[in-house]
C-alpha cells in the first residue's frame, strides 16, 4: 500500500507543486489548505507523513502541529516543517511542537525527497 | 559859700516833732530800702541785664551805705553839719534823681511793668513823703525862712513832674509801641486773612475734585475687582476637568460673582435641535437641573428669545412671557419679576455652544451694562476652555501615544529581528514556487504536456511579479525611512486623482470578489500637497483595505471637504482590528496577526506609509472598528499648511510622536481664542542669541524659516529684552511682524527670565486688540512657558533616542550579514579559546561583546573598497583604517564598557607592531584584541570573496600558522589552531551545506525521532 502524505499550505502554487511531484514519487497525497483544514482531514486520511507549512491563516503550522502530537494515534506521523520563516524562534517552537525536521523555502525537490525517504526508513525499522 | 549857706540845713536835732531814735528808724529804714534795691537791681540783673536795673543797683549801694552813714553824723553831730548837711542833701537829689531815671527806663523797656512800678512807687513816695512831711519843707517854713521853703518845694515839684515826666514818657512811648505793632499785627491779619480766604477757594475745589476721583477710583476699583474675580475664575475654569465640572464650575461662578439668584447653563442636545439645562446654581449653590420638558428649550424658543429687540450688547434681555410685547424692559431701570438674561456662549469663530439664563438679580435695578460684558467675556472664556477642554484630551491622547511609542523602543531590537523575519518570509514564498517550479520544468520538462509546461511558467510569472511587488515597497520604505522623500508641494486636486485611481481600485475589487462603492465629488478638491504623495497614500489605504477583507465583502472609500480640511475615509468588512493593536498598525512591519498565523501577503509596511505621509502634511491618520465588523481608517489632510516648523533634528524618525505638533496644536488653540488671523510663538536659542520660530500661524512661510532675531531686533526682540508686553505697529523694517495691523506682543518668562515671545496681529472682525485680550494673552503665558520647556526636554531626549536608534540600526544590520554559520563557528573558537586561557567570566562577556560588534564601523567603507582584490592607495587605506573608529563613535550611543572599547581599538594591531591605529606590539595589545585578529582572519579566509573562493580549511590554518609571531601572537595562535582542529568536521559540515536545508541539530532529545537523516 501506498504510503500517505498530506500536504498543509496555504500557498496554492507550492501545495500545487508538492503535490504534483509527491504523487509523481508514487505516495498517495492530500492538500490541506491551512491547520484548520489539515485537522479536519487526518483523522479519515491517516498520513503516514505530514509537510506542514506554518505560517497560516486561522490556525498556524505550530498550533497544529502541537495538537496532532497531542493525540496518540499521530504520535508517531512524521512531521515536516517546510517554511520561510528563518528566524530561531520559530524553529525552537516547531521543534518542541514535535516536528521531525525542519526545512527552509526555497527548498529543491530532490532533497526533500530525499530526507522524506531516510525518515520513513527510519520509521520503518524502529516501528 | 553863698549856695551852702542859702541851702535849707537842718538837723535832727533842730525837729521839734520827732526826736533822734525816730529819725534813726527813718534813715535806717532807707538803708534797708538801698540793700534791698541794690539785692533786686544785682538779681534783676543776673535776670536781664537791663540797663535800669543796673542804676538801681548803683543807687542801692550807694543809698544804703550814706544812710548809715548820716545815722551816725546825724547822731553824733559830727561837724562842721552844715557842709556835711548840704554833701548829704546834694548826694539825696543825685540819687534820687537816678532812681527815677532807672525807673523810668524800666517802665519804659520792662514788660513786667506792674512788679517795677510796685518796686519803685514805694522808695519814691517814701522820699517825697520824708522830704514833705519830714521837714525839708516844713521846718523852714515854721521857721519862716521862706526862701528855703519855697526852694525846697521847688525842689520836690520838680522831683514830681520829673518822676510824672518820666511815667508818662515810657507810657506814651509803650503805646506807641503798642500801636505799631497792633498795626504790623492788623497788616499781617489782613494778609493772612486774603491768604485764608484763597486757601478756603481751594479746598473746596480740592474737596470737589476728591469727591470726584474717589467716585471714579471707587466704579474703577469695583470694575478691577470684578475683572480680578473674572481672570480669577477663568483661571479657576481652566482648571476644571470634564464636560459637567466646566459648566457647573462655570454656573457657580456666574451667580455669585455677578449675584444673580438663579442661573442656569443650557447647552446642545447631542442631536443639535435643542437645548438642555446642563447646570443650575441658586444663590451660588449647584443643583442638579430639572429633567423633563421644561430643561430642555427648543431651537424654535431660543431664536424667539435672541430677537434683536431685547438685545444688549451681545446679550437679550427677555421680558417675562405675559409682558413680552413691550419690550426692552431695562429702560426703566428696574428688573420686572420674569425677566431674565440671555447670555449665549460662542466661541471665536462664533459657533454656538450655549447659553446662561440668568434670572433675579441681587439689586433692584439688575446688572448694568458693563456686567453684562463681563458676563459675556466669562461665556467667550468658558467656550474657549470647552474647547481648549478637548484640545487637552487630544493632548492627553497624544501622551499616551508617545508612551506607547517609548516601549515600543524598548522592544526595538524585536521589531528588527521581527521585521527581518517577516521580509525574508515574503520574499522566500515567491521565491520557493519560482524555485520549486523553475526545477520541475529543468529536470522533467520534456515529458510534460505543453499545457502544464505553460500553467507552471505562468506561475513562475506571477510569482516573479509578486516578488518584484514585495520588493518596490521594500524599496519605497526605503525612501521614506532615509527621509529623502521630500514634500514637494503644489496645487492637487484630490476628486480629480480619485477619479483616475478609481478604475483600477474596481478591477481589483472585481478580482477579489469585493463590492466596491466610491464616494467622490465631481467637483475640484484642491489641496496644497505632494500629488506623488498623495496618490501613494491613496493607493496604499484601498490597498490595505482590499487586503483585509475576505472574498464577498464589501470595501467603500469616500473622499470629502471637511471644514478646511480634505477627509478620506476608507471602511472595508474584514476582519477588523483588535482594541489594543489600534495604535500600533500604523509602525512599520507590523501586522495584526502578528507572529505565526498569516492571512494576507504583505510586511505591514502600508499603513506605517500612509502615517507618513499624512505627518509630512500636517494631517492626521487613524482607525477604528465598525460596529457591524470591519475598520475604518481616516485620514484628514488640512488644505494648506498653516504651520511653520523649524528645522527638525535630522534623524528623529517619524516612529515618534513629534512634540512639536503639541506646540502647533496650542499656538492653534492661542489664535482661535483671541480670534486672530496670525500668530507666532518664539523661544529664546539656548546660548540665548536668537529668538527662533518655534510655531506660527497665518503668516507666510517663506520669511518664518530658519529666521533669527537678536536681542532687542524688531518688535519681538524688543519685548524679549524688556519683559513688557507690547501693543504697537511694527515698524516697516521689522521682518517677522511687519505688513499687518498693531501686534499685541507678550513675553513669556520662566524663573525670572524672557525664554520666549508669543505675538498676535489681526483680529478676525477687523476690531484692535483690547485690554481685554491682552488680559487673555498673558493668562495663556504660563502655559506656552510650560509647554516649551517640555518641548525642549523632548528635543534632546528624542535626539537621544535618534542616536541610540541609528546606532541599533547599525548593529543589527552589520550583525545580521556576517552571522552566517561559519561565523559563529569561528566566534566559538575564539570563546573556547578564551576560556582555555582561564579568562574571568567579566572578560569573557567583554570579549563577546566586542567579537560581536568590532567591526560595525566598515559600513562607513565604501563597498568598492572592501571588495577590491587590488592593492590600495595610500588614501583608500587610510580610509579603510578609519574604520576601526567608526565603529567606536557608531557603538558610543549604546555606552559599551571602557574593556570592550579598548579590545575594538586594537584589533587590527599586528604582534610585530605593523598593525594600526597605535601600532602596538607584543603583550601591549590587549588579549581580547589579538584573539579577535585571529578569529577575523580565519573567518575572512573561509568566506567567499568576489576576487576569490573560499578558502579551504587546511589552507586557512597553515596562512594563519605562518604568520604566528609576525601578525598573531605565538602562543595564543597555538591554542586558537587547536580549538579550530577540534571543529574541523563542523566547519567543513557547514560549508557543504551552506545554502541548502538544515535539520534540526539540537543536542537535546526532547523528540522520540532525533536523529539527523544524513546520519
Amino acid at each position: 500500500m501506498n504510503q500517505r502524505i498530506l500536504i498543509v499550505d496555504d500557498e496554492a502554487p507550492v501545495a500545487t507543486l508538492l503535490e504534483h511531484t509527491l504523487r509523481d514519487e508514487g505516495y498517495e497525497v492530500a492538500v490541506a489548505t491551512d491547520g484548520m483544514d489539515a485537522m479536519n482531514r487526518v483523522h479519515a486520511f491517516r498520513p503516514d507523513v505530514v509537510i506542514m507549512d506554518i505560517m497560516m491563516p486561522r490556525l498556524d503550522g505550530v498550533q497544529t502541529t502541537r495538537l496532532l502530537r497531542r493525540n496518540r494515534s499521530f504520535a508517531d506521523t512524521v512531521i515536516i516543517a517546510l517554511s520561510a520563516r528563518t528566524d530561531q524562534a520559530v524553529r525552537e517552537a516547531m521543534n518542541e511542537a514535535g516536528a521531525d525536521l525542519y526545512m527552509r523555502k526555497p527548498f529543491t525537490i530532490a532533497r526533500l525527497v530525499e530526507h522524506l525517504r531516510n525518515l520513513l526508513d527510519e520509521r520503518t525499522r524502529t516501528g | 559859700m553863698d549856695l551852702i549857706a542859702s541851702m535849707p540845713v537842718f538837723t535832727f536835732a533842730e525837729l521839734p516833732l520827732l526826736d533822734w531814735r525816730l529819725a534813726t528808724v527813718y534813715l535806717a529804714a532807707i538803708g534797708v530800702c538801698g540793700a534791698l534795691m541794690a539785692v533786686l537791681g544785682h538779681v534783676a540783673r543776673r535776670e536781664d541785664r537791663g540797663e535800669a536795673w543796673r542804676q538801681i543797683r548803683f543807687a542801692g549801694l550807694v543809698l544804703a551805705p550814706t544812710a548809715l552813714l548820716r545815722v551816725f553824723v546825724e547822731g553824733w553831730q559830727v561837724e562842721p553839719r552844715p557842709l556835711l548837711s548840704a554833701a548829704f542833701s546834694l548826694l539825696d537829689l543825685t540819687l534820687l534823681a537816678q532812681l527815677l531815671v532807672a525807673a523810668a527806663g524800666i517802665l519804659a523797656a520792662n514788660t513786667r511793668r506792674r512788679t517795677a512800678l510796685v518796686l519803685l512807687a514805694a522808695p519814691a513816695a517814701a522820699a517825697v513823703f520824708l522830704g514833705l512831711i519830714g521837714g525839708e519843707f516844713t521846718r523852714p517854713l515854721l521857721a519862716r525862712n521862706l526862701p528855703a521853703a519855697a526852694c525846697h518845694l521847688l525842689l520836690h515839684v520838680l522831683l514830681v513832674v520829673l518822676l510824672v515826666h518820666e511815667l508818662m514818657r515810657g507810657l506814651i512811648g509803650e503805646r506807641d509801641q503798642a500801636a505799631e505793632r497792633t498795626a504790623t499785627l492788623t497788616a499781617e491779619r489782613d494778609v493772612l486773612r486774603a491768604d485764608l480766604g484763597v486757601a478756603q477757594e481751594d479746598l473746596a475745589q480740592a474737596r470737589l475734585r476728591g469727591e470726584q476721583a474717589l467716585e471714579i477710583t471707587q466704579g474703577a476699583s469695583r470694575r478691577a475687582r470684578l475683572l480680578e474675580h473674572l481672570v480669577a475664575s477663568a483661571v479657576e475654569l481652566q482648571s476644571l476637568r470634564g464636560r459637567q465640572d466646566l459648566m457647573r464650575g462655570a454656573v457657580e461662578l456666574v451667580g455669585t460673582l455677578f449675584s444673580f439668584r438663579r442661573a442656569d447653563l443650557y447647552h446642545w442636545t447631542d442631536t443639535r435641535d435643542a437645548f438642555v439645562a446642563r447646570a443650575t446654581a441658586i444663590d451660588g449653590e449647584f443643583e442638579v437641573p430639572g429633567t423633563g420638558a421644561q430643561a430642555t428649550l427648543d431651537r424654535a424658543t431660543y431664536e424667539q428669545m435672541v430677537h434683536p429687540r431685547f438685545r444688549v450688547s451681545n446679550s437679550y434681555l427677555v421680558p417675562p412671557v405675559s409682558a413680552q410685547p413691550a419690550g426692552a424692559a431695562a429702560d426703566d431701570g428696574q428688573w420686572p419679576p420674569g425677566q431674565h438674561l440671555i447670555v449665549p456662549i460662542t466661541d471665536p469663530a462664533g459657533a454656538l455652544h450655549g447659553f446662561f439664563k440668568l434670572s433675579e438679580p441681587g439689586e433692584d435695578s439688575g446688572p448694568d451694562l458693563l456686567h453684562i460684558r463681563y458676563v459675556e467675556l466669562l461665556a467667550r472664556q468658558l467656550a474657549a476652555v470647552l474647547e481648549g477642554n478637548e484640545v487637552r484630551e487630544r493632548l492627553a491622547a497624544c501622551r499616551d501615544e508617545l508612551a506607547v511609542a517609548n516601549d515600543r523602543l524598548q522592544s526595538l531590537g524585536d521589531l528588527r529581528s521581527n521585521f527581518i523575519a517577516n521580509v525574508s518570509h515574503e520574499l522566500r514564498t515567491p521565491l520557493t514556487s519560482i524555485i520549486g517550479y523553475s526545477e520541475m520544468l529543468r529536470d522533467r520538462g520534456e515529458s510534460m504536456s505543453p499545457d502544464v509546461r505553460g500553467e507552471f511558467l505562468a506561475v513562475i510569472h506571477e510569482q516573479g511579479q509578486q516578488f518584484r511587488e514585495i520588493i518596490e515597497n521594500l524599496l519605497d520604505l526605503e525612501r521614506m525611512e532615509d527621509q529623502s522623500a521630500r514634500v514637494d508641494r503644489a496645487e492637487c486636486d484630490l476628486a480629480a486623482l480619485t477619479r483616475r485611481l478609481a478604475e483600477d481600485w474596481r478591477q481589483k475589487a472585481e478580482q477579489r470578489d469585493l463590492d466596491f462603492q466610491l464616494d467622490c465629488p465631481a467637483s475640484r478638491m484642491s489641496l496644497e500637497a505632494d500629488p506623488v504623495l498623495c496618490q501613494q497614500l491613496l493607493e496604499h489605504l484601498l490597498d490595505n483595505a482590499f487586503k483585509f477583507t475576505p472574498p464577498g465583502g464589501a470595501v467603500s472609500a469616500r473622499i470629502f471637504e471637511q471644514g478646511t480640511a480634505v477627509r478620506i475615509e476608507v471602511q472595508d468588512t474584514g476582519i477588523g482590528i483588535p482594541e489594543d493593536k489600534l495604535h500600533t498598525i500604523f509602525e512599520q512591519f507590523y501586522q495584526v496577526d502578528g507572529s505565526s498565523t498569516r492571512e494576507v501577503g504583505g510586511q505591514g509596511v502600508g499603513l506605517s506609509i500612509c502615517r507618513d505621509i499624512t505627518s509630512w502634511h500636517d494631517g492626521r491618520i487613524w482607525a477604528e472598528n465598525m460596529p457591524g465588523g470591519g475598520a475604518r481608517l481616516t485620514v484628514i489632510l488640512p488644505r494648506r499648511p498653516h504651520v511653520v516648523l523649524p528645522s527638525a533634528p535630522a534623524s528623529i524618525s517619524p516612529v515618534f510622536h513629534d512634540p512639536r505638533l503639541s506646540l502647533q496644536r496650542l499656538l492653534h488653540w492661542v489664535s482661535e481664542n483671541l480670534g486672530v488671523h496670525a500668530a507666532v510663538l518664539m523661544r529664546v536659542d539656548q546660548p540665548r542669541e536668537h529668538l527662533e520660530v518655534v510655531a506660527a500661524a497665518g503668516l507666510p512661510a517663506g520669511q518664518l524659516q530658519d529666521l533669527r532675531l537678536g536681542r532687542g531686533v524688531g518688535l519681538a526682540g524688543r519685548t524679549w529684552a524688556d519683559g513688557e508686553t507690547r501693543l504697537e505697529t511694527p515698524e516697516s523694517g521689522d521682518v517677522l511682524l511687519s505688513g499687518g495691523g498693531p501686534v499685541l506682543c507678550v513675553p513669556l518668562p520662566f524663573e525670572g527670565e524672557v525664554v520666549g515671545v508669543v505675538a498676535v496681529r489681526d483680529r478676525h472682525d477687523g476690531q484692535s486688540f483690547g485690554p481685554d485680550d491682552r488680559l487673555l494673552l498673558e493668562s495663556m503665558a504660563p502655559r506656552l512657558v510650560h509647554l516649551l520647556q517640555r518641548y525642549e526636554s523632548q528635543e534632546s531626549s528624542l535626539r537621544d533616542f535618534a542616536a541610540i536608534q541609528s546606532s541599533l540600526r547599525a548593529t543589527t544590520r552589520v550583525g545580521i550579514l556576517p552571522r552566517t554559520d561559519v561565523a559563529s563557528v569561528c566566534h566559538e573558537i575564539c570563546l573556547a579559546s578564551a576560556r582555555r586561557l582561564g579568562l574571568p567570566g567579566a572578560d569573557l562577556r567583554h570579549l563577546a561583546f566586542a567579537l560581536r560588534y568590532y567591526d560595525v564601523g566598515l559600513s562607513t567603507v565604501p563597498p568598492h573598497l572592501l571588495n577590491k582584490p587590488d592593492a590600495l592607495t595610500d588614501a583608500e587605506r587610510i580610509q579603510l583604517e578609519r574604520h576601526v573608529q567608526a565603529s567606536l563613535v557608531t557603538l558610543a550611543p549604546i555606552k559599551p564598557p571602557p574593556k570592550v572599547r579598548e579590545i575594538i581599538l586594537h584589533h587590527h594591531e599586528n604582534y610585530d607592531g605593523s598593525g594600526y591605529p597605535e601600532g602596538l606590539a607584543g603583550e601591549a595589545i590587549p588579549l581580547g584584541s589579538r584573539l579577535i585578529a585571529l578569529t577575523d582572519s580565519l573567518r575572512a579566509l573561509l568566506q567567499r570573496r568576489p576576487w576569490r573562493p573560499a578558502v579551504p580549511l587546511n589552507d586557512a590554518l597553515a596562512e594563519i600558522q605562518a604568520f604566528a609571531g609576525t601578525r598573531y601572537c605565538p602562543r595564543l595562535t597555538g591554542i586558537f589552531l587547536e580549538e579550530a582542529e577540534k571543529r574541523r568536521r563542523h566547519i567543513e559540515d557547514l560549508r557543504q551545506h551552506a545554502d541548502d536545508g538544515e535539520d534540526l541539530r539540537q543536542p537535546a532529545a526532547t523528540h522520540p525521532v532525533q536523529q539527523s537523516p544524513r546520519a
